[in-house]
């Protein structure tokens, strides 16, 4: 079929209901499906299988209920024959088979792809035909082997006792009503007269189709739909109260041709179903779709008030210092209202914008059971703390990142089978990821238990790309060696595969995880496996920080990464070399000075007087950082450093301090990196 | 950009930066400002002096690359035009240094020539993108875009 998706008018909001809805189902669908797979012989008998295999059947009928209302021909068509595909496995005509499993998998890739067709406006793919052919042919061998009722069988599957009753051969009037407030109103009125038409036959409806494509239902209002030989009402009230929108269904009888007539009737309400229907309706009214940009809109200006509030106390400090005490307590007083009110509201914000790892890793189970496939190893993958909250903007950035890490496992981390078999291992490998909260981080980890990484071979590697002699090796330990795998232009794969992709490397993982202050680090455990471990900040706006002053130069460091601060004149300091160290906590820990970090600014940053140390702690080992003084704690907002600055290790971002001027926040993680690659670097040469 | 038959009359100010005067289209600048204290930022390219607050942003201050200082003492206060960079992804700007305004005036774009041409300023900056003759010297016309080298590879 030649179809564009400018044939379809749609508002933007329109369209973007459609696409986000249609996503939300394709998700749904595929999680079920990929269980349905997986345990294909037992498929159907297993506890909560019929809730599974109902959500399938729904989300297939709201794909093709939401199409066809907006003229989606490509979409409606696959819908409707895989609803008729998932209709038969319900009913238990049709086996739920890998094979069935698989088609409707291809189904669901076939819809996703058409679906972000339509969201960025481009051409249609064109629907497969043999893809419907095959799901057809299917349901049709089906329906002539079963000739019986099929409709009484998924009555007894879905463990039949419903409430409604059946209404044979007769009418049935039902009243819809769809809200004004929702935000397509018309679109839904014919969501709904469609969703009745399915469930019976010859339908007459007032308004009719043509009167709300001509604007009848606009702004919401009544639908009065009489079916012929409906379903049982239990079923069209579930079905009806799935559409967005519609906050009402009530029926009657008919017996008579005149529908208008048949309104006034005595209506009877489904006491039973409809009214647990409305309940759910009515939690689900309780949630709004809000755009992200809204969201990220309110969040600058509850950052800004964060700023001017800071601003407001620095203020009323200098009232004080001018002797009017009296009136600036009664400020600061007000000012701590103000700001506890802030924080709330920042809180909440924050609050909103948080969205379970389940979003994410919802998508992974697929991918694997692709990369299975093609890569010929065996392996479980699990995941395991999807409801791990992280802030949306942080799962969008590492959405690339856990794919590629993931790619890896299958790739480099788990052997062949006979190669597990040989080292009497089980021959099918686990791939684990999973997210939990650690102080005041997010971590998420991909484990395997494959082979580890070999540091002797990763070592060499370096030596044969120039990122190491033999001389800085010697110094290095097993750490500074398995960070090498970070390095750009460091591959650990020989060829390019499709499963490693395109040739990217970890070191675009580790910008990509830096590039929203987070951290990534590799845990070897060789012959038994690895572990990267990416470690993401709570929030991406503010931060809990310390500032500090450094040669007359504010400075802020977040306090998630500072252990203790000590005053220079209390300790003992020993010396290795040029470094001097530190005794603490039962061992030496380096000492440096900011300039150290950025020799090539040193002349700049020099000249201070140093009474403190800063304990950081990074992934593994801490160290301290010289500062001239300690000014205090706030919650600092994040502000980017833009091109052409960009990307300075060990400087993440900025913030606006109270009295207007900007000061930088250090990342102790990227700080020590820094530095290991200077001193490397002076090592090489 | 070599000189071509139409004429492109637009808008133009002129500035300038250590005795040499320069030029950029105006609707590429969008505010004047006063720059003094500013916050240095270690590691930052060389022609970055420094970071301010403006507005609630955070604006790199650059200086034009090839018109180093005759001495290192840090830049300590003066004026800046706040150039908006074209760029895809995000809303940038810079705030340039510069000495002096000169002025505001049309230009005729058409009449630009390539600095080769002209066999001046080969040691310039990048920014700058051709040269117009005028009766009291060569105006440098400065390209927006060449202030703000694309980022390269971290580590590269």
């Amino acid at each position: 079929m030649d179809w564009d998706s400018e044939d379809i008018e749609l508002s933007e909001e329109e369209l973007i209901t459609l696409v986000a809805e249609a996503e939300e189902e394709l998700d749904g669908a595929e999680g079920v499906l990929l269980q349905m797979e997986a345990a294909s012989d037992s498929f159907g008998r297993r506890a909560g299988d019929e809730e599974r295999l109902d959500t399938l059947f729904r989300a297939m009928h709201t794909l093709k209920g939401n199409a066809s209302s907006v003229g989606w021909e490509a979409m409606a068509s696959l819908a409707h024959a895989a609803e008729d595909l998932m209709q038969g496995v319900r009913d238990g005509t049709i086996a739920p088979s890998g094979d069935v499993a698989d088609l409707l998998l291809r189904t669901v890739d076939e819809m996703r792809s058409l679906t972000s067709a339509l969201a960025e406006g481009g051409e249609m793919p064109a629907v497969s035909a043999s893809l419907i052919r095959d799901m057809q042919s299917i349901s049709d061998r089906a329906s002539e082997e079963y000739a019986g009722d099929s409709r009484s069988d998924s009555d007894l599957f879905r463990g039949g006792g419903a409430p409604g009753t059946a209404v044979e051969g007769s009418a049935l009037v039902v009243e819809i009503e769809v809200s004004e407030e929702t935000d397509i109103p018309a679109v839904r009125a014919l969501q709904a007269i469609m969703a009745c038409e399915e469930m019976g036959s010859e339908l007459v409806s007032d308004p009719s189709k043509d009167d709300i494509d001509a604007g009848a239902m606009e702004d919401g209002g009544r639908i009065l739909c009489r079916i012929s030989e409906p379903w049982e009402r239990g079923e069209i009230a579930e079905a009806l109260h799935e559409i967005e929108g519609v906050i009402h269904v009530r029926f009657g009888t008919s017996t008579g041709e005149d529908l208008a007539g048949e309104s006034g009737a005595e209506s009877e309400v489904d006491e039973g179903k409809s009214a647990d229907a409305g309940i759910a309706r009515s939690a689900d009214t309780r949630q709004i779709r809000v755009d992200v940009s809204l969201m990220d809109r309110l969040m600058n200006q509850v950052v800004e008030m964060v700023i001017t509030r800071n601003r407001l106390s620095s203020l009323i400090e200098t009232l004080s210092d001018h002797g009017m005490r009296d009136l600036s307590e009664e400020m600061q007083a007000t000012v701590e209202q103000m700001a506890g009110i802030t924080t709330t509201l920042q809180e909440d914000i924050m609050q909103t914008r948080l969205v379970p790892l389940d979003s994410l890793f919802r998508r992974f189970p697929r991918m694997m059971r692709n990369l299975k496939k093609s890569s010929g190893k065996e392996f479980h993958f699990q995941t395991d703390g999807g409801d791990t909250e992280i802030d949306r903007s942080l799962l969008d950035a590492i959405g690339d990142p856990m794919i590629h890490l993931l790619r890896n496992a299958v790739d480099h981390g788990i052997e062949d089978p006979e190669v597990r078999r040989g080292a009497g291992k089980d021959p099918a490998g686990t791939i684990r990821l999973s997210a939990f909260r650690q102080e005041n981080f997010i971590v998420v980890e991909v484990s395997d238990d494959g082979g580890g990484l070999d540091v002797e071979a990763i070592a060499a590697r370096a030596r044969a790309r120039g990122l190491l002699d033999s001389d800085a090796e010697r110094r290095m330990s097993e750490e500074d060696l398995l960070d090498l795998l970070f390095s750009p232009g460091f591959s650990t794969s020989e060829s390019v595969t499709e499963i490693s992709g395109r040739g990217v490397g970890l070191d675009v993982v580790r910008r990509e995880v830096e590039d929203v202050n987070g951290t990534v680090i590799v845990e070897n455990r060789p012959g038994r496996g690895s572990t990267f471990r990416l470690s993401l900040p709570l929030t991406v706006t503010t931060v809990r920080s310390l500032l500090v002053e450094i040669a007359r130069q504010v400075y802020v460091i977040p306090l998630g990464s500072i252990r203790e601060t000590i005053r220079l004149e209390a300790v003992d300091l020993h010396r290795t070399g040029d470094t001097p160290m530190l005794p603490f906590r039962g061992d030496f820990i380096p000492l440096f000075r900011l300039r150290d970090f950025f020799p090539d600014s040193s002349g700049a940053i020099a000249g201070g007087d140093e009474k403190y140390i800063v304990v950081l702690s990074m992934d593994r080992r801490d160290y301290g950082l010289l500062v001239d003084d300690l000014l205090g704690e706030e919650e600092s907002v994040i502000k980017p450093l833009r091109r052409p600055i960009g990307n300075i290790p060990g400087l993440s971002s900025a913030t606006i301090r109270p009295d207007g001027s900007v000061a930088l926040i250090l990342d102790a993680n990227g700080l020590f990196k820094e530095m290991r690659r200077t001193a490397r670097r002076a090592i090489n040469e | 950009m070599s000189s071509k038959e139409k004429s492109e009359s637009r808008s133009m100010v002129t500035f300038l930066i250590h005795g040499q005067e320069y030029g950029m289209k105006t609707e590429a600048i969008r505010s004047i400002i006063p720059v003094g204290d500013m916050t240095f930022v270690p590691g930052a390219p060389p022609s970055v002096a420094g970071v301010i607050n403006l507005r609630g942003d955070i604006i790199p201050v650059v200086e034009l690359e090839g018109t180093t200082r005759d001495d290192d003492a840090p830049w300590e206060e003066g004026l800046a035009l706040v150039v908006e960079i074209p760029d895809d992804a995000e809303d940038l700007a810079v705030a340039l240094m510069v000495d002096e305004v000169t002025q505001v005036d049309r230009a005729d774009f058409a009449r630009i020539e390539d600095t080769d041409e002209l066999m001046v300023a080969r040691d310039r900056a990048d920014a700058v993108i051709g040269v117009l003759s005028r009766a009291d010297g060569p105006l440098l016309i400065l390209d927006p875009a060449g202030l703000v080298p694309e980022e390269k590879e971290v580590g590269a």
